[in-house]
């Protein structure tokens, strides 16, 4: 009895062992260090109305934490066999929310209303449709052709069409972007993604000029080409949010010193503007620091693609990527105002939940697909691939070329 | 061999592409980091500056004023402190409403009123609304008591003027009017001294900085400088004088409302009292009546006393006859045409005229007043008795022919010499210039207004009726007072000044070119006036020192069409070695000598230290 009971206990550690063991400190640190950093930032933010925002911010790190762990111990194998189910159930959701269950505020129907708590299944689908993407790339089993292609632009435009009409314009554009990513990375033709990316123009323009938007999202989207316009109206957020950042200098106000950010001249500044707090406290010594993590955490994701022989494990690296990538340009060059005012929020930093929990599970499939890849040189062929590899790397998929 | 080259194929395809997705990575980031240097380093001062000018907003504070003392430091108008009730100016219009409804009874004011002072006043959304601006202690009490029932509502100290002598040389003092300019809180002086001395006076405003919140919500005073209190300013006025000038014009005016003895009543609804040094034009006192409380205008004028000041029953309190009041001299303009006379060779001090009582002149027949005979009259008698027919024959010799021609008369050059018809140049304004009628300006006033002056020529009935200080001739009574001065020390009138210089003894004036043997004459003539039995002036200065101080004076008593006669008198003294001129003026009150003489004679008394 005790014989046979000690003998699986042994398996089991040695199998959490494996699992736990060869993961990449940097990226799960530079993650960390993000989220942790959030709570100060969120605190700054909000301080005029208590702890309450750190707190819950603190409190979605943690769950974060949970779910980046899962994400990173799971059998990589496994979750690319059940993606499809991933996805349809991440498309349940994006429907469930439009219904008289979802919460509306701000205009939009975004939102699952738990309580206190709330779920916004548009950031949760990011990491979901990243997972779809890659298993459709790697059971490619070699570069995209058409017919290939066809098929990821279909598993994209559902959720796409979904998230447009609750309407959330960024989620939607990161969803495009994320799945470029992938499929860039999966090998689409240099030709169709020339071609994609034509057509993508002309569906911006068609929807800027279509009318398919309303006139103040327009007037946001193109405000920060025309920002000495009247400094009351569509140019405001971006007028404090750029006043914020520059008036921090180089070592900043000062954390809670800051006057824009103590006086609440900044709207939406621990969502999506969370950046001024960063910009204006912590001057550009802070700025640099977080734009440093962030390149950390990029430089650390696009290391475990490269080095991945699992293409699987591989493109959902580099959806990771994309998506962080897109959304950090994206935020931060807006509160700078070098790119359009579009409502996506900093991963880690922004206050929220549901997009904490996204990027956290981005990060863990990312840190999950590092933990497998081969140690050492990166061009090395692996000398002793493990089970799971081995699994992953089934030689009759992969004759293609 | 084989199987190994194949997936290193996918695995290069996917290298090569994930080169592209670092080198895009690195873009974004490089772009990134170079705006937030830019921003940061190259653009901060001006987003500093607008960060600064975001937070902080600038709110005056009224600097008390400097105080107005007289010649001895005495104490006029001085700068104290007042409680002010102030409401926030951003509480809805319900809760305002609600809030001045419970307020009312305590104010003791109606809801109403109330409600247009929150809202009328116009300005930053952080500067409260006054309410009332001098409230009583125990109203302050009060309302500190109950505190918590006015949400919105703040008590605070500010400075106003106080009058610690009543209502005492208002019209000098002057009044303050309306905001001095945008970031300068309070009033800005509007006549009198306060005009005048306005930039000695107000000192210089302090400001509190205020930390405010996107909202305009006000998160607290973040520093800012205290305000630095004006300047005191000196007059030339004695309170002394003042006090007896505008008791004795008080008197004076009451006396001929009741009927002065011998005279019927009248009703003197005005008057002005001048005292001057005849040496540099310092204003020893300047009277007006009727006259009114600087206090009720020092803070919110409350309409029924703003409609009170400007009914025609109240004659006009807030004008300053000393400067602005016009009159015909009368008799008082007799020395101008004397010496003309003497100056034309027409007359010697010793020509001799018989005054009859009558003079003819064309076709009409000139009277004395009063239809009197005064006999033989030589220049002194002609002024001491003021015989009209003397001056209308001498009116009439220095016509100097024909009506349209444009040439001034030497009573327009006497008359300029002393100063009158223009402006003095006295420091506290406003001033009337009043006029010296002649040829040239009787031809001027014919082009300028040809439908009140359709005859444009001077004929001599003009020159006679000028001669005695009637017709078109208007002077005001410091134009009156300066002229006297002039006459008496044979100078250049003096710039007449309430505001103390500060410097010492001027330099001797020039001489005014008068012919010192004709002053000398005329000056016996007003000696006569105050000092012989038959004197115009003997009776109010019966029981006077004229011993010890002598007296040179003058009457004079106005005919004014559809009105009682203005009284007049202008004296100097002491006539040995003149140091004070003092010119009355009542309006609609009589005789010269009845009304204006015992008023100077209260002043010149005070002056002299021969009473106090």
């Amino acid at each position: 009895m005790i014989g046979v009971g000690r003998g699986r206990v042994r398996r089991v550690r040695r199998r959490i062992r494996r699992r736990v063991s060869g993961h990449d400190p940097v990226l799960i640190g530079s993650a960390g260090g993000l989220a942790g950093l959030s709570v100060v930032l969120v605190g700054a933010a909000t301080r005029r109305h208590g702890l309450a925002f750190p707190a819950r911010q603190l409190l979605w790190v943690a769950v974060g934490i949970v779910v980046m762990s899962a994400a990173a111990v799971v059998d990589l194998e496994r979750v690319r066999r059940r993606a499809n189910l991933l996805y349809l159930a991440g498309l349940g959701g994006l429907l469930l929310v439009l219904s008289p269950l979802g919460a509306r505020t701000n205009g939009a129907q975004a939102w699952f209303s738990l309580g206190p708590l709330a779920l916004q299944p548009a950031e949760l689908i990011k990491p979901v449709l990243v997972v779809a993407l890659a298993a459709h790339g790697a059971r490619a089993g070699g570069p995209l052709d058409g017919r290939r292609l066809m098929g990821g632009l279909v598993l994209l435009a559902l959720p796409v069409g979904l998230v447009f009409l609750q309407p959330d314009l960024g989620t939607a554009m990161v969803l495009v972007s994320l799945a470029a990513g992938v499929v860039a990375v999966a090998g689409a033709r240099a030709r169709h993604l020339a071609l994609l990316g034509l057509l993508g123009v002309l569906a911006v323009a068609g929807v800027l000029r279509g009318g398919l938007l309303a006139p103040y999202q327009v007037e946001r989207l193109t405000s920060f080409l025309h920002q000495s316009h009247d400094s009351r109206g569509a140019t405001w957020n971006l007028e404090q949010a750029k006043i914020a950042i520059g008036s921090g200098g180089i070592a900043g106000e000062g954390l809670f010193s800051g006057s824009q950010t103590r006086l609440a001249y900044v709207p939406e500044q621990h969502t999506d503007f969370v950046f001024t707090v960063v910009g204006e406290e912590l001057g550009l010594l802070g700025g640099a620091t977080v734009l440093g993590l962030f390149a950390l955490l990029a430089w650390r994701i696009w290391r475990a693609a490269w080095r991945s022989r699992d293409p699987f494990g591989a493109l959902c690296c580099a959806g990771a990527l994309a998506m962080l990538v897109f959304q950090v340009t994206e935020n931060v060059g807006m509160t700078m105002g070098i790119t359009p005012i579009t409502g996506i929020p900093l991963p880690f930093l922004s206050y929220g939940g549901s997009s904490m929990l996204a990027c956290f599970a981005a990060v863990g499939l990312a840190a999950n697909a590092a933990s497998r890849a081969p140690r050492g040189r990166a061009c090395e062929p692996p000398r002793c691939p493990r089970a799971t590899g081995a699994a992953l790397l089934p030689p009759a998929r992969l004759v293609t070329t | 061999m084989k199987r190994r080259r194949v997936p290193a194929s996918g695995l290069v395809r996917r290298r090569r592409r994930m080169v592209v997705a670092g080198l895009v990575t690195v873009c974004c980031f490089a772009t990134l980091l170079a705006r937030l240097v830019h921003l940061q380093v190259a653009e901060r001062p001006a987003y500093a500056a607008r960060a600064e000018a975001n937070r902080l907003r600038v709110v005056s504070l009224e600097a008390p004023r400097g105080r107005i003392l007289d010649r001895a430091g005495r104490v006029l108008a001085d700068s104290g402190s007042a409680w002010r009730v102030r409401l926030d100016r951003r509480l809805s219009a319900a809760r305002r409403r609600a809030l001045l409804e419970r307020l009312a009874p305590v104010l003791g004011l109606p809801v109403a009123e109330l409600n247009r002072r929150a809202v009328s006043a116009a300005g930053d959304r952080l500067v409260p609304a006054t309410l009332v601006d001098d409230a009583p202690d125990d109203l302050v009490v009060a309302l500190r008591e109950r505190g918590v029932e006015f949400p919105g509502i703040e008590i605070d100290a500010h400075p106003v003027r106080r009058y610690p002598q009543g209502r005492l040389a208002a019209h000098v003092l002057g009044m303050l009017g309306g905001s001095p300019g945008p970031g300068r809180p309070g009033r800005a002086g509007a006549s009198g001294v306060e005009a005048a001395e306005d930039a000695v006076l107000a000192g210089v405003p302090g400001e509190t900085r205020i930390e405010v919140d996107s909202a305009g919500r006000p998160m607290g005073a973040v520093g800012g400088r205290a305000a630095t209190a004006g300047h005191d300013v000196r007059l030339t006025l004695d309170l002394d004088v003042q006090t007896v000038a505008e008791q004795a014009l008080a008197d004076g005016m009451a006396a001929a409302r009741a009927g002065v003895p011998g005279g019927a009543g009248s009703p003197a609804p005005g008057g002005a009292v001048v005292a001057l040094d005849v040496q540099d034009g310092s204003v020893l006192a300047l009277a007006s009546a009727p006259t009114f409380e600087p206090a009720a205008l020092a803070g919110r004028i409350p309409a029924a006393t703003w409609a009170a000041l400007h009914d025609p029953a109240a004659h006009a309190p807030l004008t300053n006859r000393a400067l602005q009041g016009l009159y015909a001299p009368g008799s008082t303009f007799k020395p101008v045409t004397a010496l003309a006379g003497l100056r034309a060779g027409l007359i010697t001090p010793a020509t001799v005229v018989d005054d009859r009582g009558t003079y003819r002149l064309g076709g009409r027949l000139l009277q004395n007043a009063q239809g009197k005979a005064h006999g033989k009259v030589d220049l002194a008698r002609a002024l001491a008795v003021s015989s009209d027919v003397y001056f209308y024959g001498l009116g009439d010799r220095l016509y100097a022919g024909p009506p349209d021609g444009a040439r001034d008369g030497p009573i327009q050059d006497i008359a300029g010499r002393l100063g009158l018809g223009r402006v003095t140049g006295i420091d506290i304004g406003p001033e009337a210039a009043g006029r010296i009628p002649g040829p040239a300006d009787r031809r001027a006033a014919q082009r300028r207004w040809p439908a009140d002056v359709p005859d444009g020529r001077w004929y001599p009935g003009d020159n006679v009726n000028l001669a005695i200080g009637q017709g078109d001739v208007l002077v005001t009574p410091l134009q009156l007072a300066r002229a006297y001065a002039a006459l008496a020390t044979g100078q250049v009138p003096p710039t007449p000044h309430v505001v103390d210089p500060g410097v010492g003894p001027t330099a001797g004036r020039a001489s005014a070119g008068i012919d010192e043997g004709a002053r000398q004459a005329v000056l016996a003539g007003l000696q006569g006036a105050v000092s012989s039995r038959e004197g115009t002036a003997a009776e109010a200065f019966a029981g006077f020192p004229l011993d010890r101080v002598p007296v040179e004076g003058k009457t004079g008593t106005a005919q004014v069409i559809g009105k009682a006669d203005t009284s007049l008198f202008v004296a100097v003294a002491p006539a040995d070695h003149p140091r004070y001129v003092v010119a009355a003026v009542v309006e609609e009150a009589g005789f010269g000598s009845a009304v204006a003489a015992p008023i100077v004679r209260r002043v010149l008394g005070v002056l002299t230290g021969e009473r106090r």
